[in-house]
Formats: structure tokens, sequence, C-alpha cells
């Protein structure tokens, strides 16, 4: 397990050092000129010359990506060029929103895609399973953005229940305000991910309730109820695990739509409005974050998944 | 109380359909049986014949969108199970009557430990027993099917049991609660054949101690004669005889019991021909009208009456029933399912030796590295192929017998070299396989061609039957289109009609598409054939049947086998020599009838004692078994099979026993105490 594990996290090594590269390059593959960001449209000549050599860009690109990368891993992402604020404090202060809000859309997703899955494969065919079907095709198919507007046009314009705007309210400072404040966009991307997770413990449901082991537990006279919940889905959690774990990673990236909609203030609206005002040095940093973030997430997922299986947690010298 | 003749558990006029309701595939057809306490009634039929699907509707397990009960009841203590509201049939369910699957492999959930699905087993009909009397218990039961150091086991999960041990599992599974009826299907079919025999003596004494009714459905005949008292024999959907398995043996009165009987491989002699049945059994979507066996009856001859009534199951008397117009007519046979005495037949060998073979190995060698992947620790070698010698000659059959694991199938890849040799040479046609490559490879493997076992794999099902006879030809860039039809000769040749040539796999049989893959590898006339378990897979009457053409073939073409198969009495009937393979060696080579004859390593005398129906295993009143042992053994040191050898001393522990010549013969053996005829009792 732990050579597993170390072996794991070696291999985060190349992964991060490609994903450094895109991202990297990824500044110098959009058009438009960078110094313009700092030294506005009018400026002269020398001016961009001067900036641009400041900002090191008159040197060759595998130098630039060393000096990059050497002040990356010193923990140092640069500073915003409109804010002048570190890059690392600017994201530093975002993510407790994004966690926040990536936490409360797993909940929504999971609490309404588990059982809308189990339901849907332990009545498959049924006219259930295709109003399931036929809910998660709708929450996958309808944008969210969308789904955010109609949400805040019902609750917080007509019933005037919520805030039209949500902000971010820490949940161990004011439970009841942060839910108020996080339920709009949570609900719109949970319903989202809600769909995703009921196909998918549908999908693995159907196959693991047709296997020899079900017939068996079965046979034994064990309920049906409990056969889907004890033994099917037990086995069928397994995948689905790797699914969450891919959406968890990608909300903890922030979304950009759905936190402009609701002008949440996370780790998505900050990129945006980076990319708006062509704040390259904000968007690399809060991209590479991004993309660690979401490698390790996966990371876990994967040795979460390798310890709840047996064959490989007891695994000869395991 | 009731009485012993009253039947436990009655299965009246049952009816099956699976599928579309406007082509319904019949499964089952008016099925009327019964089971007494203490008996065991075994159920035998080929696939398709509806038999273990019968035994999945006594506790209604068979899947509820597709299979429909369209009539019939199954009544067991009063009730109609078919009838029974959920909570009843639960409380039946494991309790009352309980199954052992086929497979233990896939039938024990995966991520809960053994212990956990025992307690189950046990507290899911009575909750009040607390988890800790449930281990208890648990812990007595795999113990009494012969799992030592119970308490550990109990904490470990399916993987890390062997498949005889998984079964055992199942079966202490099956008995936890004591159940009136157990149903068996085909408990060791997935099994190897000393697994199978210590299941089935497991399974004896587990009845007799349990005092259960046992269902036991199976397709070999031998294991039936060997457990059953009462035989129902099944045909498309319909039972075409019932009896006491003795009587129905000795004397079968429908054609279709005589000719299963009679295409059974003989254990003692090797048969000039099989006794095959010609064509397959019908599609249950299209039954014909009359009786089902009628297309290939010897008896009806062409009688109108067969074509057009369907023959109802008659009572005969001594508890007899048979399906059949005719049934006064079907050739009575005597099949004795025992062995005869095994006379040490001539040496026949002798001549062989000046002969060049075709293929010789000499110390075929090949090790697996295990393990040192993502998630173990120091990696481990197996050695799936050790020091493995041997020659084949022209036109003649070497096989390779072995449990699974053994190392026969890795020996017939390494000659394919479908792996690469650790060491050792191959030599064929001038040539050393194992050091081969390119384009000297290509050239060799047109003349060594191969047949798998699993006929429905193994085939692309998007070709027919031509293209994919057609398509080794195009590979190696000789196929002329305009020149002699040899493809279609050759399919002719191994039965096929040009009708069937332009169909894809998905319509043909396990038989037929056996045959096709037989004319795939000799489209290229190759001199040897390997044939890996190729017609393992198949039922009784076809296997015969294949059989018959592949000694056919051997004969007209003069063609070379190398024979891969753990079943010791399909190899009798075509092989003239035999190599016992066991953990990577040959333990013992010789002319077949001398293996079988005499065997000399105590391993193929195990072998061939636990073939069911043998003599040491035949069933007699009153007969005491033992629960014995499971074992998970093959030694590091000296002799592999020291563990599990009845006559293993000191020596064994220490020298592993090179080959020894039997004087005058043809045979070597691997044994310490081989080359002496030593009389061993059957472990």
């Amino acid at each position: 397990m732990l050579r597993y594990l170390g072996f794991r996290v070696l291999q985060l090594i190349p992964i991060m050092i490609l994903a450094s590269i895109g991202v990297f390059l990824m500044i110098h593959l959009v058009p438009g000129d960078p110094v313009l960001t700092v030294t506005g449209l009018e400026a002269s000549a020398e001016q961009m010359a001067r900036v641009r050599h400041e900002m090191g860009f008159d040197q060759s690109l595998p130098v630039q990506y060393f000096d990059w990368i050497g002040r990356v891993l010193t923990g140092d992402l640069g500073n915003s060029l409109v804010s002048q604020k570190p890059t690392t404090e600017l994201i530093v202060d975002r993510m407790p929103a994004t966690i926040q809000l990536t936490i409360a859309t797993m909940f929504i997703g999971l609490v309404l895609g588990i059982p809308f899955g189990l339901i849907s494969a332990s009545r498959k065919g049924s006219w259930i399973d295709k109003m399931v079907a036929g809910y998660s095709s709708f929450s996958l198919a309808v944008p969210t953005f969308v789904v955010g507007i109609v949400f805040i046009l019902i609750f917080g314009v007509e019933l005037e229940w919520l805030p039209t705007a949500s902000e971010y309210i820490p949940f161990w400072d004011d439970p009841g305000g942060a839910l108020k404040a996080t339920i709009g966009p949570a609900f719109t991307l949970g319903f989202y991910v809600s769909g995703v997770i009921a196909r998918f413990v549908r999908a693995s449901m159907v196959e693991v309730l047709g296997l020899d082991y079900i017939r068996t537990a079965r046979a034994k006279g064990v309920g049906e109820a409990k056969l889907v919940y004890k033994h099917a889905f037990r086995a069928a959690s397994l995948p689905t695990l790797t699914v969450v774990g891919i959406q968890f990673g990608t909300f903890l990236g922030g979304s950009l739509v759905t936190e402009s909609v609701f002008n949440y203030p996370g780790v998505g609206r900050l990129i945006l409005k980076a990319i708006l005002n062509r704040d390259f040095v904000v968007v690399q940093g809060a991209v590479l974050v991004v993309v660690a973030i979401f490698t390790l997430v996966n990371l876990v997922t994967d040795v979460l998944y390798s310890f709840l299986n047996p064959r490989i947690r007891a695994g000869n010298g395991g | 109380m009731r009485s012993a003749d009253e039947a436990l558990l009655r299965i009246d006029g049952l009816s099956i359909e699976f599928g579309a309701l406007e082509s319904p595939v019949k499964a089952v057809n008016n099925v009327t049986l019964e089971v007494r306490r203490g008996e065991t009634l075994g159920i035998i039929g080929e696939s398709g014949s509806g038999k273990s699907v019968t035994a999945m509707s006594i506790l209604r397990l068979l899947p509820k969108d597709q299979a429909r009960v369209t009539q019939g009841r199954i009544w067991f203590d009063g009730n109609d199970l078919l009838e029974a509201e959920p909570g009843q049939l639960r409380r039946v369910r494991g309790k009352d009557i309980s199954i052992i699957f086929q497979d233990p492999a896939t039938s024990l959930h995966p991520s809960f430990t053994i212990g956990a699905q025992l307690i189950e087993a046990i507290r899911v009909h009575d909750g009040r027993i607390s988890k800790a009397d449930a281990r208890t218990r648990a812990a007595e039961l795999i113990t009494s099917v012969g799992i030592a150091h119970a308490d550990e086991r109990l904490d470990q999960y399916p993987h890390q049991f062997s498949g005889g041990m998984r079964q055992r599992c199942m079966i202490a599974m099956a008995i936890a609660n004591q159940p009136s009826v157990v149903i068996a299907d085909e408990p060791t079919t997935a099994l190897d054949v000393t697994i199978q025999a210590e299941i089935l003596s497991l399974l004896r004494v587990v009845q007799r101690e349990t005092h259960s009714a046992v269902i036991f459905i199976t397709h070999d005949l031998r294991v039936v004669a060997q457990v059953a008292e009462r035989v129902a024999v099944m045909y498309a959907g319909s039972i075409v005889e019932s009896g006491k398995v003795d009587e129905v043996f000795e004397n079968p009165q429908h054609p279709y019991t005589s000719a299963l009987l009679r295409s059974l491989p003989a254990l003692d002699h090797r048969a000039e021909r099989q006794v095959s049945i010609q064509g397959s059994p019908p599609n249950p979507s299209d039954l014909p009208p009359g009786c089902s066996f009628e297309p290939r009856c010897d008896v009806a001859d062409g009688r109108s009456v067969c074509t057009t009534d369907r023959p109802p199951l008659q009572d005969i008397g001594g508890g007899r029933t048979v399906a059949c117009h005719f049934s006064g007519e079907t050739e009575a046979v005597a099949v004795n399912l025992s062995r005869h005495s095994m006379q040490p037949q001539a040496i026949a060998a002798a001549a062989q030796v000046d002969i060049e073979p075709v293929l010789r190995v000499e110390n075929l060698d090949k090790r697996f590295a295990i393990g040192g992947g993502l998630f173990t620790g120091a990696k481990r070698e197996v050695h799936a192929v050790n020091g493995v010698s041997f020659d084949v000659y022209k036109g003649k059959t070497l096989a390779l017998v072995g449990e699974s694991g053994s190392g026969k199938s890795t020996t017939a890849r390494l000659i394919l070299r479908l792996h690469d040799p650790s060491g050792g040479r191959i030599l064929f046609g001038g040539l050393d396989l194992a050091k081969s490559n390119g384009r000297q490879l290509r050239d060799i493997r047109r003349e060594i061609q191969v047949i798998f076992q699993d006929p429905f794999g193994s085939l692309n099902p998007r070709l027919t039957a031509r293209e994919l006879v057609t398509e080794p030809l195009k590979i190696q860039g000789i196929f002329d289109p305009n020149g002699p039809d040899h493809v279609g000769e050759l399919l002719s040749r191994v039965g096929l009609s040009p009708s069937q040539w332009d169909r894809q796999p998905a319509a043909f049989s396990g038989g037929q598409r056996q045959r096709i893959a037989i004319a795939r590898a000799l489209i290229l006339e190759p001199r040897m054939l390997v044939l890996d378990e190729a017609v393992s897979a198949l039922d009784v009457s076809i296997q015969a049947q294949v059989l018959n053409l592949l000694a056919d073939l051997q004969d007209e073409l003069g063609l070379t086998y190398l024979f891969i198969s753990h079943d010791l009495a399909v190899v009798r009937q075509l092989a003239d020599s035999v190599a016992v393979m066991f953990a990577g060696r040959i333990v013992e080579q010789g002319v077949a009838a001398d293996v079988y004859g005499s065997a000399r390593h105590p391993y193929t005398k195990a072998l061939l004692a636990a073939i069911p129906g043998t003599d040491t295993q035949r069933r007699a009143p009153g007969d005491d078994v033992e629960v014995t042992e499971a074992r998970i053994d093959i030694a590091e040191h000296g002799c592999a099979y020291r563990l599990r050898c009845p006559i293993a001393q000191d020596v064994c522990a220490t020298d592993s026993p090179s080959f020894a010549r039997i004087e005058g013969t043809a045979h070597d053996v691997a044994c310490h105490f081989g080359a002496v005829p030593v009389e061993v009792g059957a472990p």
C-alpha cells in the first residue's frame, strides 16, 4: 500500500511539469500582447520595451519558463497586473468560498443522484426508471446558467426567499446565512452533478444486480431492499467513487459560469475576472493551482478506491 | 411426521418461456418431478435442455424481466412457491431450500469476508442470534466442510480462497440453516477433477448428516451415476425419461438417454469411433410439433407419429417414466460406467523410437514474474513450465493432461510462441522455434495451427464461415479467388452444408463453431494441430462428433496432434501417448494404454481415481465417507506433489525425483517410488 502511494505521488511530478508547461505557454498562444495590459494602449514603444524587459518577455521561452517555475516553486505566483496583490493571496482568499460551494454541490448531487440511481436500477424498465432517465438527461442538457437564472427568478425575484446575489458566509460563522448564500449556486451545480451520478449509479447497479453473487444473496433469503443498498451498492459504489472524485476535483477548480451568475466570490470568478482583465499572471497562477488540486483529488480518489477494494487492499504483501 | 415416501418438493406441469411474447423461447415444457426426504435426484441434460432454468425457478431466481412461468405449480410444504408472497418466499430461501451454484469464482460477494457472508446467511433468518453466536456457528460450518483455521479464514475475502475452497464455503452457506432441500446446480463443473471428487464426497457427507433432499443438476453422466438415486433426463425443455439411476443407465428406455450413454467416451479402452448423436438439439424458439428428439433419433425411422404427436411422459412401472412412442425399441445398451479391469496392455510403443519426431520439445522452461507491480511488495516468480521435454510423432497424438495451473496450456502457448520461452528448445521442421523470430516464425505458424477451447470467443462475430476460413489464406498472401474452391471443400469436409457457409458465427451452435475453427486451422495445410481444450466446452453428444471428425482428419491427412485437456476420458479416445503434468513438470509419460492401464505416478493414479463413476468412487450403501480437508499445496522443495502424496517419504522432501524409464517400456515416471509398481489406495 505504501509503495503504491509513493508510486502515485511520484507520478504527480511529470504530470505537473507537463501541466506547468501548458499553463506557461497558454499566455503566449492567445492573441494580444500581455505587455499592453500593464502599459495601457497609449504606451510608447520605449515604455513597452522597458516593461517587456522588466517582465522578462525579451528572454527566450525556456529562460522565461525556468524563471517562472523557479518562483512558483518557492510559492510566488507573481503579483496581479491589475491590483498588484500577490496571486497566491488572491487564490487563498477565494479558496474557502469555493471549497464550501463544492462541498454543498457534491452533497446535493449525491443526495439526489444516489437514490435516483438506486431506484431506477432496481426498477429497471418501470415508469420510475424512465422518469429518472428523463431527469438526468434534463439536468445534463440544460446549461448551468439557465438553471441559475431560473433559480434566481423563482427564489430571489418572485418568492424573495433568497438573495439574488450570493456572497461567501463561512458555514461555521453563520450556518443559516451560509445556507441561504450558498444554496443557489450549490443547487445549480448539484442539479447537474445529480444527473451525472444518477446515470452512473444506475449503470453500475444494473450491471452488479445481474451478477452471480447477487443471486447468491437472494437465494440466501436477503430482502430486496437490503440486496440493493447493502450487497449491490457496496460493489457499485466503487466505480461511482471515481466519478464523484472527478466531479469534486472539477468544482474545486471553481465554476466560472455559475459563480458569475450568482456573483459568488470563488476561484472561478477570480479566474474569469482575470481573463477579462487580461491579468495573465493571475490566470496562469490560478489555473496552475486548479490543475494541481484536480490532480491531487484524483490521486486521493484512486488511493481511496484501492483502499476500499479488498482485492487490492489485501494484495500480496500489500 | 411426514412419511418418507411423501414428496418434499413437487414440481407440477411447469412451463417457462423467455424472450418476446410473439416469439417465445420455450425453455421448460410441462415438467413434473418430485424429490423425497433424504434422496438425491439428478437432473441431467445438455446445455439448453432447461435443467438449470427448472432449478432456478424453484426459488424464483430467474430474472423477472426475462422469464415467464406460463403454467405449473411448485409445491413445497403445502404452498405453491410460485404464488408465495415476497416475505414468505424470502423465509423459504436459504432456510428451507438452498442452492449451491456452479461457479464459485463469481458466486461469492468479492467485497465481503467469507465470515460476513456466512453470518448474514444465518442471521437473515433469525435476527435473535447475536453476531458472536453466528460467528461461532459460521466457524463450525466451515470446519465441517473441511476448511482448517476457521477463525482466521472467516476474516478473509473470497479472492483469498481457491476455487475448491470457495465451493466449500458455498456449501457451508447452503447448509447453514439445515435446509430440507438443497439444489446443487452444476456444483463441480468449474472445478478440477480431483477437487470435484472432494466436493462430491463432501456433498454426500453433508446430505447424510442433514438428511436433506438434494436436487443435483449436471451435464455429466458419470457424476450423476455417482451421486444420485433417481435421475430425470431432460431434452429440449422436457423430461424424456426418469427413474432409478442404475435402472435408467443400465436399461435406458428413451433413445436420447441411450444415445447419450453410448456417446460417453470410455475410459478403459480406445474406441474405434465415438458413438455420436447426429445433428444438434432443436432451437427452443422453434420446437418441432412432434417429438423434439425425432430429427436426431435412430428409433423413429421416419414414422409419422413421431413428427406429428408429442409423446407424453408415461409411467412404465417400477417408478420409471419415459416419453417415447416406441420406447420398447430403444436399443438396450449396457454401459458400464465403472472402469473395467485395466490390464496393462501390450507395449506397442517401442516402434516409435526410431522415427524422427515432428515436434521435439527439450527442457522447455517458462517463468512468469508476478507481483512487483503497483500493489505488491517483493517480486515473485512462478515457474509455470519447468524442464518439460517430449516428442510428438507424425500422424500421432500426444495428450498433455493436467489440472488448471499445471502448465499444460502455457506449454502449448510456448510452442506456438504466443509466449517467449525462458529456456529450452522447440525443434520443429529443422528449426528451433524458441529462437526463431519474424519471417521464420510466420512460416512456421502456417505449419502449426491451433484450436482453442472457447468456440464463442475465438471467431470474429462479423465474418461469415466462408470468410473466416478464407482469412488465413489472405493473411499468408496465397488466396486465389479464381482457383479451385478449397475453402468450400474443407467446409463440406468438416460437415457444414453450403447453405450455412455465408452465415455468421452467431447462427452456429458450439459444435458447429468448433468445426469452423477446425476448417480455419486446416486451410493452410498444416502439419500439426495444437488442440487446447478444443472439445471441453461442448456437450457430450457434440463432443463425440467433433472427436470423430478429428480422428478422421488425422487418418486422411496424416496430421499430428498435440492435444491439451483436463478430461482423461476424452484424452483416452484420441491420444496415442500421454504426458501428465503437475506444477509445471511432466510427472508421467508414456503410451496411452500404459499410462491408463498401469499408472505409476501417485498423481496420475489420483486423477484416474477421481473420475466419477470409477470403481473407487461408486456409491455403495452404507459407505462411510469422511470430509477431507481442503488443500492448497504444491511443495516448494523436493517433489512438488509430496504434500498430497499418500506414499511420500523423507526422500521426497529433499530430492526432486528425476524421470526414470520403466524397464522394457516407453513409459517414464518422475517418482522416487514409481519405477516399481506400488499399489496405492486412492487418496
